[in-house]
């Protein structure tokens, strides 16, 4: 009896199993909704919300959604969204380092844009650097969201304490070396006036915790003053080749030596710390560190008054005043161009900076569906527009990739952005080639070796570097050319 | 008209039992045997999480293998890996792991004493415990915290810097340790609840004395307990990542500290190189299924014995 039953209750289960699936399956869905996918790292947070608010209204009728995936600080935004794009569950719409896009777009993980960026108006309001980034054989991939200029930090008071001018401008690698000599003699002194237990006079990114930072803020910085163009470079464009040997290069290791062993002046553990950027800025903030290279947005998302490590001394004086903290930031932080390695004696640029920056992609997924990328499109229009870059870039000390920025008011009275718009006139780009993710991850193994003091010399740093390049990218694409050891 | 003896019958004798056993198969398909090959396959490619070759990867037969053979870096991970489970799992977790299951089972004396020592045995043993039961990532955070400069352990030691980074490698492997030590001194605590009390009652009317006890009567009687121990620890040991990443990072710092789990992961995700690092995947899967096979033949050799 008892098994009968049994039996009876397993079929009846089955039976409402599949009546289930079938009424899930008849029953219409309402009209088909597009839902989209935003993915983006935090600290554009304050440019995605405002854009996706007025987004989202105007978007219900047609009842488009959509979704963040808003990835924190701390974490590596370019690994995070690189393992999302292959592993397939990248978001419809993302906000990528502009460097990867070759890489990307190579990999078939984009969408082109140019039919659309060809109908944008907006388009003609992007110089031609700024479209050129987001190209990858001769197609437009991004839309460039912030720009950005590298430069020596360094903090007025603490140049004071130790008797260097406030208004600072070194014109060769020489001078910034002196600079640092004098402050560190002067550490003790520095130390007890700001109360602090360690003071490092220069910090230049190093390793692989830092990621592409340690190519972008610091090595870059040091390689394209370090000769004449266009042996400054990684790579060779008439050959087609990557630089396997070049003076350049030479010096510019040389250069890490120097930093972090010959004069001691660099803090090696900072290189290691769990999260070396909120690291970085709190020390420069604190005054453990007098001279910082790195990059133009540090002055809003650094040390601003919104920033991940705003000024004790300043909060102090001015409380939530924006402008009183401003003038307070000024006072005590002050930026200098980076020189040539002789100020320009020798055919190398006079003065160097580096340009990056962030650009917004479509997924090629969307290629799937014309509806959701017209939808998916439209919200790259409103986040690209002329007063939404302006506002965020202004809030944040970024340079904004559109010329119209400077008709918003918020963006043309903002002089700390005046100022640093001016690099531009000098500026340089990466060699962000498909490879170049992997040359790149080759210099920060060497720096990170250099720091550690497992590479003592600048000739072994070139050996091992031209050694693993050609490991990677093949010895039949290097070139090697004659190195000056001076 | 089956009865119920007769469908539990079908169930779990014959062609039903099997039929049963198919879902735990699958699942095991999927997540386990699955990867494995794929692993293999994508060893034989040129596959790299970005750029061209993502989207059109080549089949390269054993390119991978030789070049990694060639690569320094990876003799220096297998250096790293070996000392490593040498160091926090054979001779940290599982010496320690024996001393604590030892010192347990120590007879107390009487009166206060006996007291005192009761709640030391408690507290050495709830210590043991939360190491072992805090959240990996909780704990990476922590040993990060109290090994930098101005941390615990760096202020105990009277050592001014960021020990993390001056010492990565000793860092990881006492950071393991006193993760680990647990399951050794659970192991181990069982095993000398076996053996039985007379045997010891026989040997102090010997007179042995409680080195000889130890050499020929608890070591012989648990010997398996260890071999076991060992064989667990070890792979264990051989697959940690998540601490000793979040103490030194993926490049181990500048590899002093990278044991082959942040090697691969370093490979895949900091240089994008998925099949460099399932081609060291591999070759680490035969390296650890060479020792079991090692462990299991002297366990065989013991039972002999």
């Amino acid at each position: 009896m008892a098994s009968k039953t049994l039996l009876y209750a397993v079929i009846a289960v089955i039976i409402i199993i599949v009546i289930g699936v079938g009424v899930y399956l008849a029953v219409p869905k309402g009209p088909a909704k597009i839902k989209l996918v935003i993915e983006y790292g935090e600290p554009w947070k304050d440019l995605v919300k405002p854009a996706l608010t007025k987004y989202i209204e105007e978007m219900k009728s047609k009842g488009i959604e959509v979704q963040e995936k808003m990835i924190p600080y701390g974490q590596d935004f370019v690994k995070v969204i690189t393992n999302d794009f292959a592993a397939g569950t990248a978001g419809d719409i993302i906000i990528v380092d502009s460097f990867m896009i070759p890489s990307y777009a190579s990999a078939g993980y984009l969408y082109a844009l140019d039919d659309f960026v060809s109908k944008w108006s907006d388009w003609s309001q992007y110089p031609e650097p700024m479209k050129k980034i987001v190209e990858w054989n001769g197609k437009v991939y991004g839309v460039m969201i912030d720009t950005d200029v590298r430069m020596i930090w360094y903090r007025k008071d603490i140049f004071e304490m130790a008797g260097l001018p406030k208004n600072w401008q070194p014109k060769t690698w020489d001078d910034i070396f002196k600079a640092a000599e004098v402050l560190k003699e002067n550490a003790d002194k520095i130390k007890s006036a700001l109360g602090i237990d360690e003071f490092y006079p220069l910090y230049i990114p190093a390793g692989t915790k830092w990621g592409e930072g340690t190519t972008m803020q610091g090595f870059y910085m040091v390689l394209l003053g370090a000769d004449k163009p266009p042996y400054n470079r990684l790579y060779d464009y008439d050959k087609g080749k990557w630089i396997c040997k070049s003076t350049a290069l030479w010096r510019a290791f040389k250069f890490y030596i120097d930093v972090y062993q010959k004069y001691k002046i660099g803090p090696i553990e900072y290189n290691f710390a769990p999260d070396v950027w909120a690291t970085h800025r709190k020390v420069f903030s604190e005054g453990k560190v007098a001279m910082d290279i790195g990059g133009s947005w540090e002055w809003g998302e650094g040390w601003g008054p919104k920033g991940v490590a705003p000024l004790k001394a300043c909060v102090g004086e001015c409380g939530n005043d924006t402008t009183c903290y401003t003038n307070c930031e000024a006072q005590h932080i002050g930026y200098a161009k980076m020189p040539g390695y002789s100020g320009g004696a020798h055919g190398e640029p006079q003065f160097v900076t580096v340009s990056g920056g962030w650009a917004i992609v479509l997924n090629a997924n969307l290629a799937k569906d014309k509806n959701k990328l017209e939808a998916a499109w439209k919200l790259v229009e409103m986040i690209a527009s002329r007063d939404n870059i302006a506002k965020f870039c202004a809030k944040y000390g970024k340079i904004a990739p559109r010329i119209d920025a400077v008709q918003v008011p918020e963006y043309a009275k903002n002089a700390y952005l005046k100022n640093v718009t001016e690099y531009l006139k000098f500026t340089d780009f990466r060699d962000a080639l498909p490879d170049y993710p992997k040359v790149s991850n080759i210099i920060q193994e060497i720096t990170e070796k250099i720091i550690r003091g497992k590479i003592t010399d600048p000739d072994q740093a070139l050996n091992e570097y031209c050694n693993m390049l050609k490991e990677t990218v093949g010895a039949d694409n290097v070139v090697e050319y004659q190195v000056v050891k001076s | 008209m089956p009865s119920i003896e007769r469908l539990k019958d079908m169930l779990l004798e014959g062609a039903g039992a099997r039929l049963l056993i198919l879902p735990a198969l699958a699942l095991i398909g999927v997540f386990v045997v699955f990867p494995v090959i794929w692993n293999v396959y994508i060893s034989m490619t040129n596959y790299a999480l970005t750029g061209p070759r993502a989207r059109a990867y080549e089949f390269i037969g054993l390119e991978n293998y030789v070049r990694i053979l060639r690569d320094p870096s990876f003799y220096n991970t297998l250096r790293v890996s070996f000392m490593f489970t040498l160091f926090s799992a054979i001779i940290g977790q599982a010496f320690l792991g024996l001393g604590l299951a030892l010192m347990l089972r120590a007879k107390e004396p009487e009166g206060v004493l006996g007291k005192i020592t009761r709640a030391l045995k408690i507290t050495a043993s709830i210590l043991v415990f939360i190491a072992w039961i805090i959240p990996e990532v909780v704990a990476g955070y922590a040993w990060s915290a109290i090994t930098s400069k101005g941390g615990l352990i760096s202020m105990l030691l009277g050592i001014n810097d960021d020990i993390y980074v001056r010492y990565p490698f000793e860092t990881i492997v006492v950071a393991n340790i006193w993760r680990g030590t647990a399951f050794s001194m659970i192991l181990f605590t069982a095993a000398l609840e076996g053996i039985p009390q007379y045997i010891y009652e026989a040997a102090e009317i010997d007179g042995a004395g409680p080195w000889y006890r130890f050499r020929h009567i608890i070591l012989p009687l648990i010997s398996q307990a260890i071999l076991v121990d060992f064989i667990l620890i070890t792979i264990w040991t051989y697959g940690v990542f998540t601490m000793p990443f979040m103490i030194v990072g993926p490049s181990g710092q500048g590899g002093v500290a990278q044991i082959w789990t942040l090697y691969v992961y370093y490979d895949a995700i900091n240089v994008y190189e998925v099949s460099y690092a399932a081609t060291a995947a591999n070759i680490m899967f035969l390296i650890v299924l060479a020792m079991i096979i090692v462990y299991l033949r002297a366990i065989g050799y013991l039972k002999k014995w």
